[in-house]
């Protein structure tokens, strides 16, 4: 199952190596344009800052030749004569704003809420200090989120010279640098490095997320497959097996039929080789006039024919089995034992002996006919195959073992070597030529109870020690 | 005739389990006047205790017979399977096996030779046949056969 499942990944991976490539090349093109575009945004902010550093430079100029003229043109020293003190601190806020809500904006970004041309009413002053300040305002005009607070350490000086001063240095202060610039779009490049890092980051996630969830249902799908297959596979596998058995089931019963067929022909061709030959003996024996040997050859010649119609009639029977069938019914075995017992009463009192059968012994379901034949033949074994000079003692039971119901009897008879076990139930076998028959007998027992899907069995501790014979078929529950 | 050539005579082991069968052998080879000293067992195990010399013939005095007539058909222990034990004994193997059976399946045949029985002869239905293999076998084995022991 592992090597499959690892085959199947191996598949996948075949299927969509396209689209894992086309992917990666994706990603890399991103990348290389990611950093294409980052490296021209510094270019480009270098520029800028190189633009705005001459700008800022140029109205640093323009302004400071403002300051010089107007300072000319005042001629006299202008003093200021204020009740109130100068702020203490200026916030310039320079936001990117249109040119008409500047200077609005600058009023209201001055902290202390107070202009410097409201404080100083004087006109050219007033006139001075808002060219100053939209100056400082139009350096800073495009330069966005550019913030700066101006921290005054001491009062505005109140003697023009040192307001001027001041003012020149708060120009310059305020005069946007080259350095300022490049600060700025540094932070400007990290926030937005940082923003296309988690883009990238989030698509990268998003690729990912969509190659494992195309690469789930196509395993899915592959999984489901295999699934399908593995069950047709398995059914394949059970059909093959059914058919195996069949065919061990044919061949066990042609090599079953070539067995019958050799056994037959063999055992028939025996009385017929014995009849003839004594034939033969017979006609010298009359020749020579020697009676008692006539009348030798004639009963062995008589012995051979009846047992070849015997052989005749049990094989007749034999092969009646498995080819004429009753209808099965529901059997206690008790009541089949007490009616085979019944057709053997002659031999049992011929022989002294005593037939115990056990009480409610479980019920089968099976050929009635067939299974008396067997019982019978079974009983019959028993008596027949008894001890010199002991009575028999036959004792019939079963039990259930796994939904087996197997059925047992037990002789105190002769008993059978171990040895020998392969030739209990075969046809025409017969271990002891000193008793009568013609080796069908179990023969027949094996074949009714295996037509039966049953199994016979015996057990012997060996010769003179008895014997048991047992059949076992599926158990019948009765109420 | 009933003496072999060097004057011996011959002495067959007889393993038939039809009684008929063994009294047609052992007369064919008395009106022959083949040999007077057969040996019939009825069983494969018989035929087996009386050639290892265990068993009911433990304790007994018995030749060695110069030639075993088989049949393969044996209650308790089969032809085959007898013949199997002859050959593949050390003390025994030298001893000729000759199946007498009637059984001409080429099976049969086939697994006595792969056995290494000497020789295979079917028992003839027609009763002048039977007796001529019976005469033909008799003087093949007591005055052309050479046995490789000598006694």
């Amino acid at each position: 199952m592992e090597s499959s499942f690892n085959q199947s990944w191996q598949k996948l991976i075949r299927r969509h190596i396209y689209t894992l490539v086309v992917l990666i090349l994706l990603l890399v093109v991103i990348s290389a344009g990611y950093a294409y575009w980052i490296n021209s945004k510094k270019e480009w902010g270098e520029t800028v800052a190189y633009q705005y550093h001459s700008t800022s430079s140029t109205y640093y100029l323009n302004a400071m030749e403002e300051l010089r003229h107007l300072q000319n043109d005042m001629n006299h020293t202008l003093l200021l004569q204020s009740s109130r003190p100068l702020p203490k601190q200026i916030e310039v806020k320079l936001l990117h704003y249109s040119e008409t809500s500047l200077l609005n904006l600058v009023r209201q970004h001055i902290k202390s809420g107070v202009s410097l041309h409201e404080k100083f009413p004087n006109k050219q002053f007033n006139g001075l200090i808002l060219r100053l300040e939209q100056q400082l305002l139009i350096f800073n005009e495009n330069f966005y989120s550019y913030r700066k607070t101006i921290k005054l350490n001491s009062e505005l000086p109140t003697n023009i010279d040192g307001l001027l001063l001041t003012l020149k240095q708060l120009i310059r202060l305020h005069t946007v640098t080259r350095e300022d610039i490049l600060l700025e779009l540094a932070n400007q490049t990290k926030k937005q490095n940082q923003f296309f890092f988690l883009l990238g980051l989030s698509f990268l996630f998003t690729s990912m997320f969509i190659v494992w969830r195309t690469v789930k249902s196509v395993n899915r799908v592959v999984i489901e497959n295999e699934i399908a297959f593995s069950v047709i596979i398995d059914e394949l596998e059970k059909t093959k097996k059914r058919t195996e058995k069949i065919n061990l089931s044919l061949e066990d019963k042609n090599s079953e039929l070539e067995r019958f067929t050799y056994t037959v022909s063999h055992d028939l061709k025996s009385p017929l080789v014995t009849v003839k030959g004594f034939i033969g003996l017979l006609i010298r024996d009359i020749k020579e006039g020697n009676e008692e040997r006539i009348n030798n050859d004639l009963a062995k010649i008589a012995a051979a024919s009846d047992k070849m119609g015997v052989l005749l009639n049990d094989l007749l029977e034999l092969s009646r089995v498995g080819r004429v069938i009753n209808k099965p019914q529901t059997i206690r075995l008790t009541e089949l034992f007490e009616e085979a017992r019944s057709l053997v009463e002659g031999q049992m009192s011929e022989a002294g002996a005593t037939v115990s059968i056990e009480n409610n012994m479980p019920s089968i379901y099976a050929d009635r006919h067939r299974m008396i034949e067997v019982a019978q033949n079974l009983l019959d074994n028993a008596i027949k195959f008894r001890a010199k000079g002991v009575n028999p003692i036959i004792d019939v039971s079963a039990e259930v073992v796994d939904g087996q119901v197997h059925c047992s009897v037990k002789d105190n008879g002769i008993g059978i070597n171990p040895k020998y076990h392969n030739k209990v139930f075969g046809l025409f076998d017969r271990l002891d030529l000193s008793f009568d028959g013609t080796g069908v007998g179990l023969a027949l027992v094996k074949r009714i109870v295996e037509v039966h899907n049953g199994t016979v069995m015996f057990d012997s501790e060996g010769e003179g020690l008895g014997c048991t014979f047992r059949f076992a078929l599926p158990e019948i529950h009765t109420e | 005739m009933s003496e072999r050539v060097n004057g011996e005579s011959l002495h067959i082991l007889l393993v038939e389990d039809n009684e008929a069968h063994a009294e047609l052998v052992m007369r064919s080879f008395e009106h022959h006047r083949v040999s007077n000293r057969v040996t019939h067992v009825q069983d494969g195990q018989a035929a087996l205790d009386y050639l290892f010399k265990q068993g009911q013939y433990a304790k007994l005095e018995l030749a060695r017979p110069h030639v075993v007539l088989l049949d393969l058909r044996l209650p308790k222990v089969d032809g085959l399977d007898v013949l199997r034990q002859i050959k593949t004994s050390d003390d025994l193997n030298k001893i000729p096996v000759v199946i007498l059976s009637t059984s001409a399946a080429e099976k049969d045949i086939a697994k006595a030779y792969e056995y290494s029985a000497n020789s295979y002869v079917v028992k003839p239905l027609d009763f002048d046949k039977f007796e001529q293999l019976m005469d033909d076998m008799g003087y093949y084995w007591m005055a052309w056969n050479k046995n490789p022991w000598s006694e």
